[in-house]
């Protein structure tokens, strides 16, 4: 009886679970996406120095913080 | 006593006697920067002097640009009409608000990713060399470099009504033998790019005679 309601509940629940799981799975992706586009901007910085090269390491910095900020929100709320 | 032979001094001259093109209005975005300030490259020679620094014509970038503004109108436009007419019955406040920040996350990536492939891949003509650095994606580049004294012929190609109303083309260098042509891609102004490489084979050929 008490297997039956967890069964039932699971099986309720499982297609929030799927969305959550592919959702994370997307954003975490995105996150390593993040840190290698941090890293080429830098990598791209010293082979052309530029005066908005430092901006440009800035704003990807913001890209990365947003992604980690939305993985975040994802485990959390969905 | 009389000098039988002088040996030359080994000083290149790194004076830079290059006629400026008509217009050379430029910022840090230009595509067509002629003798840029504060401007550097990795492997920059002591005494090198940067002439041309070139990236692909702005209005090269109206597609993902276009794209992009669409993808951040999108949501704007759309749920409040999915939500007032109820389109989807029940989209709970957590996955909505899910949806909008994965959009927009996704959006700024697509503008971020695609400004920093036309920021970076340049071609630059130094009184000394031609290099051209190409960013392919995020992950691939490609450096090509070649000697002013290599080259022997420049040719330009402007086709269509966009390129000719924008004034932009494809310049092609021709390097010795069997060596590269270094391309650069949909460059403003390619009659004046031609000119300015040509006054520096010029100046080439006169030092090594």
């Amino acid at each position: 009886m008490f297997n039956d309601e967890l069964i039932g509940q699971f099986i309720s629940r499982l297609p929030q679970l799927i969305v959550k799981i592919f959702t994370v799975s997307m954003m975490v992706f995105h996150l390593l996406f993040a840190i290698i586009v941090f890293r080429q901007t830098r990598v791209m910085s010293k082979v052309v120095e530029a005066k908005i090269s430092p901006s440009l390491v800035f704003i990807t910095v913001i890209h990365l913080l947003s992604s980690l900020f939305v993985l975040g929100w994802v485990i959390l709320f969905l | 006593m009389p000098d039988i032979f002088v040996a030359k001094t080994g000083k290149k001259d790194t004076s830079v006697k290059v006629t400026p093109p008509k217009s050379n209005k430029q910022n840090d975005m230009s595509s067509f920067m002629f003798m840029p300030d504060g401007l550097r490259f990795e492997t920059q020679e002591p005494g090198e002097v940067i002439i041309l620094l070139l990236r692909r014509h702005g209005i090269t970038n109206f597609p993902w640009v276009f794209t992009g503004l669409a993808l951040v109108i999108f949501p704007v436009i759309v749920l409040p009409l999915v939500l007032l007419n109820q389109i989807i019955p029940s989209v709970p406040p957590f996955l909505f608000n899910s949806i909008v920040l994965i959009w927009y996350l996704f959006t700024f990536s697509y503008i971020l990713v695609n400004f920093l492939l036309w920021y970076f891949t340049v071609s630059i003509v130094t009184n000394e060399r031609i290099i051209d650095i190409d960013f392919l994606n995020v992950l691939h580049k490609k450096f090509s470099e070649t000697r002013i004294s290599k080259v022997e012929d420049v040719t330009q190609r402007t086709g269509g009504f966009i390129q000719a109303f924008f004034n932009y083309g494809d310049v092609f260098v021709q390097t010795a033998a069997n060596e590269q042509v270094f391309q650069f891609h949909a460059v403003p102004q390619p009659d004046e790019v031609v000119r300015i490489i040509n006054q520096l084979m010029g100046k080439e050929e006169e030092e090594n005679q």
